[in-house]
């Protein structure tokens, strides 16, 4: 009862204003959230573009052959002896003096025969230039994941670069670099360095620092971009 | 980091060590606030009771009477015991036949030395409290902090990359405690320098007054021994 009386008082007045301390920091408490842009490497391709371009010309070329769709099947076969149906049309059409009706009715077939001469030429050219693109699509497909990784082996660079502090922005440094099949670094040298001595040296010092990269596992892209490759290595873009 | 740091986040976050630590401070806290009320109500009372009983002392009541009313009383405040405890003493020893005038100042005297140590003892509970609240928590506080740090840069080390985001959450997380132990250590420390000032000016005047006191009580005995 006199404990109550002599501490009953304090004790609420305590815990009260604790209870307010604490609501106060927390809806006091609030950081500003900042957002911290970062650049980040984002790699561009436009094949779909090449591609689109490509397909293009190949509705027109259909168009005609839908005319000429009851001769289809004799397309096949006369194409074989080519050269003489050639030379027959050519006679043909020479012969000035026929009547237009005929001539007509002669150059007809010869049409499909010429489409049809530049179609296989132009499939196979499709086809060449499809290919080709494809190829061209897997190489630039190689090309963005080399890219991916050479970003990664600048940044992980970067990040073990020691400034000296006679190095100046617009300093460049080509290095050479050999890796083995782990990512892991096999040399380092100096292909072109700048004026300072200093900063090659910590450019090299920064390579051999890092030890080992990440490199692609396959060994085709490994081989083609990384077992010995130039690093540009150029601190002007570290000032974020 | 897009998710924001409330600080309820962070005790919740920090290691067992840390919120033990923290839990600590903040029942320190508490226990020193309740003790600062406490301290605070009680002086504040102490402090008009002493002026109360000084006016009515000074009044020029007659003392035998007003030291029966106050023993009639229940409760007696501190000022209003040292009275009671050396009138008491004086009236019982000029009671008996033949005491010394000096034998019965002395035990007058002595009856009041122990209230006033009674009293002394009253005033400064919880002030040994308060002083350890204010001298260890920042300590406690910092051995918070020091382990908190100590462990974010811990599995700091074991990360490849190192990020100031990797860090910065346990840092802030540790550095809770070393506030909270700020937090408690603050109010303690001002509270038991201001106490311990207001108790000894209320014992001093105890004190002054029991000399008072005792010049009148000597007065008393000395006049009651020419009339025998």
């Amino acid at each position: 009862m006199w404990v109550l009386r002599q501490y009953g008082a304090p004790a609420i007045l305590a815990i009260c204003l604790h209870v307010v301390a604490f609501l106060g920091l927390q809806t006091v408490w609030s950081p500003e959230y900042r957002e911290f842009t970062v650049p980040k490497a984002e790699i561009v391709t436009s094949q779909l573009l090449v591609l689109e371009h490509t397909k293009v010309p190949r509705p027109p070329i259909p168009e005609p052959k839908k005319n000429l769709a009851p001769k289809s099947p004799t397309i096949q076969p006369r194409s074989l002896d080519d050269s003489e149906t050639k030379k027959d049309s050519l006679a043909k059409t020479e012969n000035s003096s026929f009547p237009s009706e005929v001539s007509a009715f002669d150059t007809e077939p010869e049409m499909p025969e010429l489409d049809d001469f530049a179609r296989t030429s132009f499939a196979e050219a499709l086809e060449q230039e499809i290919s080709a693109v494809r190829q061209d699509k897997i190489t630039k497909e190689v090309e963005e994941i080399a890219a991916g990784f050479r970003y990664g082996i600048y940044k992980k660079v970067v990040a073990n670069w020691s400034r000296p502090p006679s190095a100046r922005n617009g300093m460049v440094a080509k290095l050479l670099v050999e890796l083995i099949p782990t990512g892991e670094v096999l040399g380092v040298t100096v292909l072109e360095g700048s004026d300072n001595i200093a900063f090659n040296q910590s450019a090299e010092a920064a390579v051999r620092k890092s030890r080992r990269f990440e490199v692609p596992q396959q060994p085709r892209i490994f081989e083609a971009h990384f077992r010995r490759f130039t690093l540009l290595f150029k601190p002007e873009d570290l000032i974020y | 980091m897009p998710e924001q740091l409330s600080i309820v986040e962070l005790i919740l976050n920090a290691s067992l060590v840390v919120q033990v630590v923290m839990a600590s401070l903040g029942l320190a806290s508490i226990i020193s606030w309740g003790m600062i009320f406490q301290r605070w109500f009680y002086l504040r009372s102490v402090v008009a009771s002493v002026d109360e009983f000084e006016d009515h002392f000074w009044s020029g009541i007659d003392l035998q009477k007003f030291a029966k009313e106050l023993e009639e009383r229940v409760e007696l405040t501190g000022i209003e015991q040292i009275f009671v405890a050396g009138f008491r003493e004086f009236r019982r020893l000029s009671d008996q036949s033949g005491a010394e005038p000096e034998s019965i100042m002395h035990g007058a005297q002595r009856a009041m030395r122990v209230a006033l140590t009674r009293e002394e003892e009253q005033l400064e509970t919880h002030l040994p409290f308060l002083a350890t609240v204010g001298s260890t928590s920042p300590y406690v506080g910092l051995f918070g902090t020091v382990w908190g740090i100590m462990n974010s840069f811990r599995s700091l080390a074991n990360m490849s990359q190192a990020t100031l985001a990797s860090v910065a959450p346990g840092i802030s997380e540790a550095l809770v405690a070393t506030a909270m132990g700020l937090f408690a250590a603050i109010p303690a420390v001002i509270a038991f320098n201001r106490f311990s000032s207001r108790v000894d000016v209320v014992i001093k005047r105890y004190e002054a007054f029991s000399d008072e006191l005792t010049t009148i009580l000597y007065r008393a005995a000395h006049s009651r021994g020419q009339n025998k």
